[in-house]
């Protein structure tokens, strides 16, 4: 059993799925149990792994390889696909923050009343589909995976979402498959290109293998010693930025981000959980995953436009939360302002840098679930998240009070918490940095004073100063945490605070990981 | 062929030829057999119901799908029929049964509604005629033989689309009628310059080849646009799809669903004889493959932003089998081998997820949902039917898990394998409005999705257990199996030769 976790992983939510589709749909218990149970089992599988996962070196673990199918192409050769999954120091700790997020995300979904069935259905798709495009190493396979965690969440947010549902899963919808139209002509045009060592006749998908600039057909389009200009431009420097684009809106990079506040706002709470936590670390995991280490010359030549757009969304989504009413809304631009930490921790190339880019988004998707929690538990109780409309509330919630200082201290990166490794990682690297401008990093800073100023203004408007709420709710609506709500953000608020304290719990997982990235780009310079 | 041939030779040819045309004989013996009936069961003539004329219009297009897949094994090479007037090979089995099984499932799809049908017997007669003129069509190659076969598609196409015995139906059957005959008339002028200028009238012999390239001028490039043109007709490519959404507006909905396919696919086929021969082997210096590339990306875009405009699910359903078409040409814009083999397999993926969409419009048509947002709220009363109908759309699209997304992949990589074979930039830039086209078809595929689940409707629950939902899932079954092993109807695809 154990030499197929990945696959088990995978296809475990995809069975609970099939099972729920029998289950008559007024049975809204036996879903949440069904969900639950199928979560927990891949809680216990995730254990399994980490004990047998020895994070010495940087190379794959648990890999599973199979052929999946082969097309005879004629004179242009075959076509290969495979079935080939595994993990490493980039992919496992993601995988692990998945199953977490998800078994924290079904306990939330027990609020949902309407179309019970369908929802868990589509929950546990999505929870199968986000695992897949982590372990995935076959880029076809990873398309499928990619594109499966779209049709789900569009009908989360669409049917189950709030007053503007419509337009904001149209959004959604429209961004996310541009995106992916981009990033598939980027694969189109590297399976075309890229071939099996020793088989010049077989184009294949494998990411392994197109990492080697050998395996690259002589003339072919991404060639890594062809001459192929497109605009005068190399047919390499071109599939780099589409798969960078691609990738960026997933993230989501000022500007292609404007999707992110709507779908967050509209969406409901478990799925804002998810979409935050788990859905735009695809957008960092690919570009670490697929955009740099298949594209190292591109990506070391075009890095500072990386690093430039991190630091562009850094400073602006600070800035737009800070000037945002809506606590959700705050939220989702604090997670655009996070995730540009992402892009400049990737853009430094240093060990430093990498590293915290991945420890960011490990601990961005634990503090964020932690943030949507936070707005869900209002929204709950009064249907308002308008900061504006709510005042003293330390004094009448304190379990939610203590909840919200974690989260609020957490996300802005005060000491002790796992987000300010991250991000002092991060800033290391940067200004170490030979690719990227020193005035990046410096900008960069100023995105933590922002970030502090915006979170400390919010809890002094909502929490401090006299008992009053406006905008219809009565007081009596808001009672604090319930047993529920705190079984589910005593361990987020745990881990927090654990990789906050022992860095080097998840770091010793990342290093071989940022040694082998850094290496690989700096071989191709 | 021998021309000089005496009497007895000639026949001689007949009785081998008609040894190879087991489906097609079968089929014709099905029409016979379907018109008796009317005539002779008391209870039809009397305008009464029976399915027994659609089940054994059934019985003929299975019968005749097995003699077609039985002639597969025996297909190692080309066989010529009737002097050269037909080829029998493995490109024109391909397109027959498809097209038998499009017949299958049409009569198939007719069965529910035929209690209230009139002329049930003359219905699955004209039906039977369009298979058995796809028959003919894919097969041919001389020149009266071609337009013999557009006819008797047509002439039954003409009545079929007016069968609903409304005033919309009769107008759109009048309206097809007229266009199809000054298409056929404009195909049969071209083809007649054709005939005079290269001097043959089978477009495969070497003949007509060599007169093509002896005549290199202007006028065979207008001969060539004008016999293409009836063609095009056939397949509702721009500028010949007028006819389409008035026609797909007005017809019964397995007609529409017929339409969409079996005359397009056919018309595909000798389109792709036809450019076989045009080109010359490469050597002609008009390109004609520039054409219709040209023609196919104009057909895609124009096709797909019409159909955003759509708000009856039958008219919309028109414009995406026009832009499909266009994708359908992709395939012969490569012109080689492997594309025109990634062309069939698109057009098989293409029948598969036609039909679901048409089976499920059918449904919902009869539960009187006839505009998208009539669709509103269904998804909550009937979501197995609606989420069948959207792996059909989505395989339309083009999007993973379907195999219209292998399908779609395969048509651009063939077109990759051509550009780098002949060094075109032209081809190349087909690719970039063939993707961007699928972002803009997205938006009116997913319009029927999205009324469904997303918006509020009134709505009674029904239940599942249904024969169309059964059909339905068989159909997607195939449809995501294809995309997890396209190896498997590749394989069969890979069997097909053809002389370039």
């Amino acid at each position: 059993m154990p030499d197929h976790i990945l696959t088990y992983l995978i296809f475990l939510p995809i069975l609970a799925a099939f099972v729920a589709l029998f289950i008559p749909r007024d049975r809204a218990a036996w879903f949440r149990v069904l969900n639950l149970a199928a979560c927990a089992i891949q809680a216990v599988l995730v254990i399994i792994a980490i004990s047998r996962y020895s994070h010495e070196t940087g190379e794959l673990r648990l890999v599973e390889r199979m052929q999946w199918f082969t097309l005879n192409l004629g004179t242009w050769g075959n076509l290969q696909a495979e079935y080939f999954l595994g993990v490493d120091g980039l992919s496992f700790p993601l995988v692990v923050l998945t199953v977490f997020v998800m078994l924290i995300a079904g306990i939330s979904s027990w609020t949902i009343a309407k179309g019970v069935k369908g929802y868990f259905i589509l929950i546990l798709i999505l929870n199968a589909a986000v695992i897949g495009s982590f372990v995935a190493l076959d880029l076809l396979l990873f398309y499928l995976f990619f594109e499966f965690m779209l049709l789900p969440m569009f009908f989360l947010i669409g049917i189950w979402g709030g007053s503007r549902r419509e337009y904001a899963s149209i959004k959604f919808f429209l961004y996310t498959l541009c995106g992916s139209i981009l990033i598939l002509i980027a694969f189109i045009a590297l399976y075309l290109s890229g071939s099996v060592p020793g088989d010049e006749t077989t184009h294949t998908f494998n990411m392994v293998y197109l990492r080697d600039p050998g395996n690259y057909l002589a003339g072919s389009i991404l060639d890594p010693s062809g001459s192929w200009l497109i605009g005068g431009w190399s047919a390499r420097n071109w599939a780099f930025l589409l798969l960078f684009i691609g990738f960026a809106i997933k993230l989501p990079m000022v500007p292609f981000h404007t999707w992110l506040p709507d779908a967050h706002v509209e969406a409901p709470t478990p799925a804002s959980v998810i979409l935050a936590a788990l859905l735009l670390k695809i957008g960092g995991y690919g570009l670490m995953r697929i955009a740099y280490p298949l594209f190292p010359d591109a990506a070391m030549s075009l890095s500072w436009v990386v690093g430039l757009f991190g630091v562009v969304s850094i400073i602006y989504g600070a800035l737009t939360a800070m000037a945002s009413k809506d606590l959700k809304r705050l939220i989702a631009y604090s997670s655009v302002s996070h995730m540009g930490f992402v892009l400049l921790g990737m853009a430094s190339a240093t060990q430093e840098g990498v590293a915290g880019a991945v420890y960011q988004m490990v601990s961005h998707g634990v503090i964020t679930t932690m943030l949507f929690l936070i707005a869900g538990v209002l929204y709950d109780r009064t249907s308002d998240r308008m900061i504006e409309n709510y005042s003293g509330l330390a004094r009448i919630m304190p379990a939610y009070f203590a909840v919200v200082l974690i989260a609020f201290f957490a996300s802005l990166g005060l000491p002790g918490f796992s987000g300010f490794i991250a991000e002092i990682m991060v800033f290391l690297g940067a200004f170490r940095s030979e690719v990227i401008h020193l005035s990046l990093a410096v900008i960069a800073t100023l995105g933590l004073a922002l970030g502090a100023a915006y979170y400390l203004w919010t809890i002094q408007r909502m929490f401090f100063g006299t008992l009053h709420v406006r905008g219809g709710a009565a007081t009596e609506q808001l009672v604090d945490l319930g047993m529920r709500e705190k079984v589910m953000f005593l361990p987020l608020a745990a881990t927090t605070l654990i990789l906050g304290i022992f860095p080097q719990l998840l770091l010793r997982y990342i290093d071989p990981f940022a040694l082998g990235f850094v290496a690989l780009l700096n071989g191709g310079n | 062929m021998n021309i000089e041939a005496g009497l007895p030779e000639k026949l001689e040819w007949i009785r081998q030829s008609l040894g190879f045309f087991g489906p097609e004989l079968v089929l014709f013996a099905g029409i016979i057999v379907v018109l008796c009936t009317g005539i002779v069961v008391p209870s039809l003539r009397a305008g009464s119901t029976s399915v027994a004329p659609l089940l054994i219009a059934l019985i003929a297009t299975l019968v005749a799908c097995a003699l077609s897949l039985a002639d597969w094994g025996q297909q190692e090479k080309a066989v010529d029929l009737f002097g050269g007037m037909v080829v029998n090979d493995r490109f024109s089995s391909w397109f027959k049964i498809i097209c038998d099984i499009a017949g299958a499932l049409t009569l198939l799809l007719s069965w529910p509604a035929s209690q209230r049908r009139k002329h049930v017997s003359e219905y699955a007669a004209l039906v039977l005629s369009v298979v058995l003129g796809v028959h003919f069509l894919s097969m041919s190659v001389g020149m009266i033989m071609i337009f013999l076969s557009v006819e008797l598609i047509s002439i039954s196409s003409y009545v079929l689309a007016g069968y609903s015995f409304r005033q919309e139906g009769a107008e759109a059957s009048l309206k097809y009628f007229l266009f199809g005959t000054a298409a056929a008339a404009i195909m049969l002028y071209g083809l007649s310059l054709l005939y005079g200028l290269t001097g043959s009238g089978i477009i495969s012999s070497q003949e007509f080849v060599e007169g093509l390239l002896a005549h290199q001028s202007l006028l065979l490039l207008v001969a060539g646009l004008l016999a293409l043109a009836g063609f095009l007709f056939k397949m509702a490519v721009l500028p010949m799809h007028l006819w389409a959404p008035d026609v797909y507006q007005a017809a019964p909905m397995p007609v529409v669903a017929l339409f969409s396919v079996v005359p397009k696919l056919a018309g595909l086929a000798v389109l792709t004889r036809f450019i076989l021969a045009a080109t010359a082997y490469g050597q002609s210096l008009i390109d004609w493959k520039a054409i219709i590339g040209l023609i196919a990306i104009i057909t895609i875009t124009a096709g797909n932003v019409a159909a955003l405009r759509q708000w009856n699910a039958k008219r919309m359903m028109a414009y995406s089998s026009i832009a499909q078409s266009g994708f359908l040409l992709v395939g012969v814009v490569a012109l080689t081998e492997q594309g025109i083999q990634f062309m069939m397999f698109y057009a098989a993926v293409y029948f598969v997820a036609n039909y679901v969409v048409f089976a499920y419009l059918q449904y919902f048509e009869s539960r009187g949902v006839l505009t998208i947002p009539d669709f509103a709220g269904t998804g909550r009363s009937d979501p197995a039917a609606n989420t069948l109908l959207l792996v059909g759309l989505i395989s339309l699209t083009g999007i993973p898990p379907t195999a219209g997304f292998t399908a779609k992949l395969l048509i651009f990589t063939g077109l990759y394998d051509a550009y780098r074979a002949v060094d075109d930039p032209f081809l190349l830039w087909i690719l970039i409005p063939g993707l961007l086209n699928t972002v803009i078809s997205l938006f009116f595929y997913l319009r029927i999705p999205y009324f469904a689940f997303l918006k509020e409707g009134e709505s009674t629950p029904v239940k599942y257990l249904t024969w169309i939902n059964f059909l339905g899932l068989v159909l997607v079954l195939v449809l995501l199996g294809l995309f997890f092993r396209p190896d498997l109807l590749m394989g069969w695809i890979n069997k097909i030769t053809f002389v370039l």
